[in-house]
């Protein structure tokens, strides 16, 4: 088997068990307006490791298995958008190898931010869902805790697996030539 | 040998081993950079993927809310995905609810679960007969839940956690148990919603605090109607008649409906809790404190009706 194929297959296992396991497991711990996501932390570890096209594509498959995985609240495609662009726009964050844990942090405060505002964004402007109003800080900044929390520690996890099944990442391309 | 070189036309440190001649011998997975520089590669041209999965994904939004030919992806998801989390339940629902154990209780687990269903089923009947005891407009048969329907216990397997104050979430009972679109689903001490999408093996279930749930009740004291709806994160009463009288605290029933679907007369949904405005306000109001708390829900019940019993 190719290091592709390797990869892809892993890829694959990955986000199968990662939507099994944020619905089954993770959505019993809900506290504060949120739960953590940890297929967004997912997404945002696997797109720092890959070109912009590639962290786009993996987002938006990701976010399309979560829009069809029930329970279905929220309108088909709204994940998917969110996750698109939060995979293309993590993807641009030049050469992350050795990030500390800070800067991790921030991407992931970033982009779960970016996320979440996207998400409720289209409930509150296209649906009918009602603005939390004075939920809404409280809601926002427990989700973003939960994945900076959840993500610190996965981020160097997904590196690793990332260059263990698909070898080292090329210099040239961070976000360039990864399978 | 071990040992550290520098490659200043990309600015990195490659640390690894090296046979004498200087050639790497080992995966150049250890690389780190010599001087961290977290930057974003801005501006570049527009790639043209994004740009398609991005259209994609707004095009696939807006099919789905103005009402396209979705049903098939939902239900595709409903079946695939309702089976795989059920499946996960079965094999981690146990290990999440009783991390450490060091007796063997499974005896009395099942005691204890055929408790649970029992008292439910009393419970459902002590409501019903209160309604008819009341003199409610659309009696079910006198024979208490034999003329309602037969209920059916499960596990909460799932729930979605990405919205805010997600109002749906999938129990481990599907078509293949006789489960059907819009049949009411219990808890201990109330109603809490009813099924939606349906598969083979899970169905959906929409709690009467999701903004689109909306239940009638009565006050089986004064007879007076309203609706129920829920705000995302609790329930608001709509009275009918804006000179209604009604006191807080007062229980609310639901006002039942045609064959008992959704919902059979006479269950609980909750208590006033405040009232909003004065008798003769355009739209009288009052917060209800429901029957059930939503937030620790696990073991549940549909109800099917006696007409739709296999």
């Amino acid at each position: 088997m190719t290091l592709r194929a390797r990869w892809y297959l892993t890829l694959a296992l990955l986000l199968l068990v990662t939507l099994i396991v944020q619905s089954v497991v993770i959505s019993r711990v809900q506290w504060g307006g949120a739960a953590p996501d940890l297929a967004l932390v997912v997404v945002v570890g696997l797109a720092l490791t890959m070109s912009e096209d590639r962290a786009a594509l993996l987002g938006f498959t990701t976010g399309l298995l979560l829009d069809l995985m029930p329970p279905d609240v929220s309108a088909l495609g709204g994940t998917a958008l969110a996750f698109t662009v939060v995979a293309a726009g993590v993807a641009r964050v030049r050469d992350p190898r050795g990030m500390a844990w800070w800067e991790r942090a921030g991407v992931l405060a970033l982009a779960a931010a970016t996320s979440w505002l996207v998400q409720n964004g289209i409930a509150w402007i296209l649906a009918d869902r009602p603005f939390p109003g004075w939920e809404l800080p409280w809601a926002m900044i427990s989700y973003v805790a939960y994945v900076v929390v959840l993500g610190i520690p996965l981020l160097p996890a997904l590196a690793w697996l990332r260059r263990a099944v698909a070898g080292p990442l090329s210099p040239a391309g961070v976000g360039g030539t990864a399978p | 040998m071990a040992r550290t070189t520098e490659r200043t036309d990309q600015e990195l440190i490659v640390t690894g081993r090296f046979s004498p001649e200087g050639v790497p011998t080992a995966p150049s997975g250890f690389e780190v950079p010599a001087r961290r520089r977290l930057s974003l590669r801005w501006p570049t041209r527009p790639s043209t993927t994004v740009a398609v999965l991005l259209l994609a994904a707004l095009s696939l939004l807006i099919l789905d809310m103005r009402g396209g030919n979705t049903a098939w992806l939902r239900d595709l998801g409903t079946r695939l995905g309702g089976s795989a989390q059920v499946w996960a339940d079965e094999r981690l629902g146990p290990v999440l609810d009783q991390p450490i154990r060091r007796v063997d209780v499974s005896e009395l687990e099942g005691e204890l679960e055929q408790l649970r269903a029992e008292r439910l089923r009393l419970r459902t009947e002590n409501d019903v007969l209160a309604e008819q005891l009341a003199g409610a407009s659309d009696p079910v048969s006198p024979a208490g839940l034999a003329g309602v329907g037969e209920l059916k216990q499960t596990r909460v397997v799932a729930a979605d956690t990405r919205a805010t104050h997600a109002g749906v979430f999938t129990i481990a009972l599907g078509s293949q148990d006789g489960v059907t679109d819009d049949m009411a689903v219990l808890a201990d001490s109330g109603l809490i919603g009813r099924t939606t999408e349906v598969g083979p093996v899970s169905s959906q279930v929409q709690l009467l605090t999701d903004a689109a749930s909306g239940v009638s009740v009565r006050d089986p004291r004064t007879g007076e109607r309203g609706i129920i709806r829920g705000t995302g994160g609790g329930l608001r009463l709509t009275l009918v008649d804006p000179f209604a009288e009604i006191a807080a605290g007062q229980t609310l029933v639901t006002v039942g409906s045609a064959q008992n679907r959704p919902y059979p007369a006479g269950l609980p949904v909750g208590d006033v809790a405040e009232l909003l405005g004065v008798p003769g306000d355009l739209n009288r109001e009052a917060l209800v404190e429901p029957a059930v708390d939503f937030s620790v829900l696990d073991s549940v019940a549909v109800l099917i009706p006696a007409g739709a019993v296999r």
